[in-house]
């Protein structure tokens, strides 16, 4: 999965926050600075399990996560 | 303590946000037509209020839009427009100075169907996380608590269209009790294919498919209403902190209260009447409000006003901090034409302490059922003397909106006091029967004092007073 991708699946799944930029400059910001809470954590998760059936737990990435450790999580699956 | 909206947020079939919705109400134009949200030819009936020219994106921040219902985005692009109304910043209040309390009557049903509609066809793990609360009918008062740190009192009544109603006035208790600033209303949207066959099954929707046919309230040819999508949100403060940041406001809430219809299979008593929380009173029920519905009382806060409003057959909440004196009609055994409605115009009427000789128009609930009509009629009729006050119902251009249809009346009859002429009741003929000065060309008037009606499938009954805010000074 690209970088452009799983942002994509951000924004569908969980939007933008109106300060923040998605590009590739976040993706070393943790989920929380992002503007994200446990509940978009939970439906981007769920989106790709069932989009791209990666086995990837509820509970795999956490608000204090990166975006970049949620890419490696999926690219490594 | 003088309760004032400072605030008015609108999004109707006639118009998003106040201004269009004003202009197009006193223009007579109708927001009604065939369902454009799903395709509705193959259902008895075709016919909804929809907001028009609502683009979420164009309002709102992205991060909502994934989790909220087409319901709740109407209802926080109105309640943007009634904080900023009425001047308040919340940041700048204390912690929890400002609560919410909404109406609602059934939820994100749209958002709702797509999930469940995933889940029977494609499995558990389709269903969006947001649907833990996307659908839930107290997500209004939720979503806009979070989006403008709203940390005083929340909640949410659930009594169908007399919720519109009623959560108002349990907002002006809150403000009442010390909360600065309350904000509340309420806001309804199921046009789609679940709530469409939900809505069919109270049997009271017109099946006509010419709009300017189809809901003619006291009209011998009415046939049951449209309905729509929309509401109102409202800001209400205490008019003295109002005025020492130089705020006059819309007008005061001045009178309320509700009655209850017991279902016709419950025999025992009638009218259950609870007054300033102490006097309860029985009187004989005489309206044949309809079958027996599933009423859902919810809270989102543990306040006993809120859980007193148990299950069908029991006393709804009341006012709980003034005490009117009870009228000799309601305080015993009453006449047979004695309504539960009429009841609660006389109540709330003493509540605001004003003689049916100072009401200046009545919005009324304006069911287009003839029964519920006649009982309407008659009871505007017995507290006011045959058309002994201008009537109208705006709606007639929105289609009934349920939590959000009182609210939207209540925004109208401020908008009619500030500039003095009442809105139409559009394409009704009125009936001889109902003896009403039934208003159906914008009329200009001097309007310093309204009351406005709501009833609820079930029972509910619930009306309320409104009145200038020069008014309260001058008395």
């Amino acid at each position: 999965m690209s970088t452009d991708e799983l942002l994509d699946i951000l924004r569908t799944c969980a939007g933008v926050s109106e300060d923040v930029a998605l590009d590739e400059s976040v993706l070393d910001m943790n989920f929380a600075a992002l503007g994200y809470d446990s509940l978009a954590l939970l439906e981007i998760t769920g989106h790709l399990r069932r989009e791209y059936r990666v086995p990837i737990a509820e509970d795999a990435v956490g608000l204090e996560d990166s975006p970049r450790r949620l890419l490696t999580l999926v690219n490594d699956s | 303590m003088s309760v004032i909206v400072t605030g008015l947020g609108i999004a109707a079939p006639t118009g998003l946000g106040l201004a269009d919705y004003w202009a197009a109400t006193l223009a007579g134009k109708s927001g009604i037509g065939p369902v454009r949200r799903f395709d509705a030819s193959g259902y008895p009936c075709s016919l909804a209020g929809e907001v028009p020219g609502f683009d979420p994106a164009e309002h709102l921040p992205s991060r909502l839009l994934p989790q909220t219902d087409h319901m709740t985005r109407l209802a926080l692009v109105a309640a943007d427009e009634a904080i900023a109304d009425a001047g308040v910043v919340p940041a700048e209040l204390p912690e929890y100075g400002m609560g919410v309390v909404t109406a609602s009557s059934s939820g994100g049903f749209e958002f709702g169907q797509r999930e469940l509609s995933n889940l029977w066809r494609k499995g558990g793990e389709y269903v969006s996380a947001y649907q833990s609360f996307a659908w839930f009918y107290a997500v209004n008062s939720g979503q806009l608590s979070i989006r403008h740190g709203l940390r005083g009192p929340g909640g949410v009544l659930v009594s169908d269209q007399a919720g519109g109603l009623d959560a108002v006035a349990h907002a002006r208790r809150h403000v009442r009790r010390g909360t600065g600033v309350v904000v509340t209303g309420g806001m309804d949207g199921s046009v789609c294919p679940w709530g469409w066959v939900a809505q069919l099954a109270g049997g009271r929707l017109s099946t006509a498919t010419a709009p300017e046919r189809a809901y003619l309230p006291f009209d011998a040819a009415a046939s049951g209403y449209v309905p729509g999508e929309g509401g109102a949100i409202l800001v209400l403060e205490d008019a003295d902190a109002a005025a020492r940041r130089g705020v006059t406001g819309y007008g005061e809430i001045a009178g309320y209260a509700a009655t209850f219809d017991p279902p016709p299979i419950a025999r025992p008593a009638g009218v259950m009447v609870r007054q300033a929380g102490t006097t309860a009173a029985a009187v004989p029920a005489a309206s044949p409000a309809g079958a027996v519905s599933t009423v859902r009382p919810a809270s989102m806060a543990a306040d006993p006003a809120v859980l007193t409003a148990g299950p069908a057959g029991a006393v709804k909440p009341a006012n709980m901090t003034t005490s009117p004196a009870v009228p000799a009609a309601s305080s015993g055994v009453g006449s047979s034409n004695e309504s539960g409605l009429r009841v609660a115009i006389e109540l709330a009427l003493a509540d605001a302490g004003v003689e049916p000789a100072e009401v200046d128009a009545v919005f009324a609930d304006a069911a287009a059922v003839p029964d519920l009509d006649r009982v309407e009629a008659e009871a505007i009729a017995a507290v006011f003397s045959p058309r002994g006050v201008a009537v109208t119902a705006p709606k007639t251009m929105t289609g009934r909106l349920y939590s959000g249809g009182a609210p939207l009346d209540l925004a109208a009859a401020l908008l009619s006091i500030r500039d003095g002429v009442l809105p139409p009741t559009v394409h009704t003929e009125p009936a001889e029967e109902y003896r009403l000065d039934l208003v159906t060309a914008p009329r200009e008037a001097r309007v310093r004092i309204v009351l406005v009606l709501a009833r609820g499938h079930g029972g509910f009954n619930s009306a309320m007073v409104v009145r200038a805010t020069a008014e309260r000074e001058r008395r």
